[in-house]
């Protein structure tokens, strides 16, 4: 079966992208394909590159970024979303003139029209809530 | 992108408009989908409610206040917003303190209006 997920929460105030990345590998392992991860509301902090935890800690955003390498699974991050919140691709970047970029390469910058392709395309899309 | 398909989407918004950004945020996705050509529904609940009422005027995080939002639902063409008496009741709220275009149906015909979609995003 071919699924999306849906992410809402930010990476410390909500089990969001963590619950969404266990059921995703669980998924993969039962054979089924995750077609696309979309980060929306506050689940566009999971795609900055900039967050530095302790070292014995792992960045949920960065946990998704390496399934998705992995598993070759296309992240996004909404852009209306990640625009409010502060997390600009280099074309947004410059666009808006900022100083820096803060998106996670892994992760791409898009639109709503992402999700409706994704669900168009997929069997089931579920999401996961702040 | 294209999208050719059209699909039944049901987006339901159970976040207050005072309570951060997300019935913004459902709001903004209910329209962008319906203008990627989608049949948009949208139900109202559990404290989603207060969204609909006539008399606010602001919004604390961005100023703008929901409820004149979704009046434009139509330009959309979503034309179903749907609400329950049950929760309107338990909340005290009367029909006509809700914003026009909204309609009120009983708690038993959700589940029919879930079942005919194809999606249901949740806010």
């Amino acid at each position: 079966m071919k699924i999306s997920v849906i992410i809402h929460g930010s990476p410390y105030s909500s089990q969001s992208a963590i619950s969404a990345l266990a059921f995703s590998k669980a998924a993969v392992k039962s054979g089924h394909e995750i077609y696309q991860a979309f980060f929306y509301h506050d689940g566009v902090f999971n795609s900055t590159a900039l967050s530095m935890p302790a070292q014995d800690e792992k960045f949920p955003g960065q946990l998704w970024a390496e399934f998705a390498s992995q598993e070759k699974i296309k992240l996004v991050s909404c852009i209306s979303s990640a625009s409010r919140r502060g997390i600009h691709d280099d074309s947004e970047a410059q666009r808006h003139e900022l100083q820096s970029v803060n998106l996670n390469t892994t992760y791409e910058i898009a639109g709503l029209g992402e999700l409706v392709e994704a669900s168009l395309a997929s069997d089931r899309t579920i999401t996961f809530g702040a | 992108m294209a999208a050719i398909q059209t699909k039944k989407i049901l987006v339901v918004c159970s976040q207050p408009p005072a309570k951060g950004n997300l019935a913004r945020e459902a709001l903004d996705a209910a329209f962008a989908i319906a203008a990627f050509e989608q049949s948009v529904t949208v139900y109202f609940s559990g404290e989603g409610i207060w969204q609909l009422l006539a008399a606010e005027q602001t919004n604390l995080t961005t100023g703008k206040a929901i409820n004149s939002s979704w009046k434009a639902a139509s330009l959309y063409e979503i034309d179903e917003l749907y609400v329950t008496a049950e929760e309107l009741a338990k909340r005290c709220i009367n029909a006509d303190e809700l914003i026009e275009g909204i309609s009120i149906i009983s708690a038993k015909k959700v589940n029919a209006i879930m079942n005919a979609q194809d999606l249901v995003l949740s806010f």
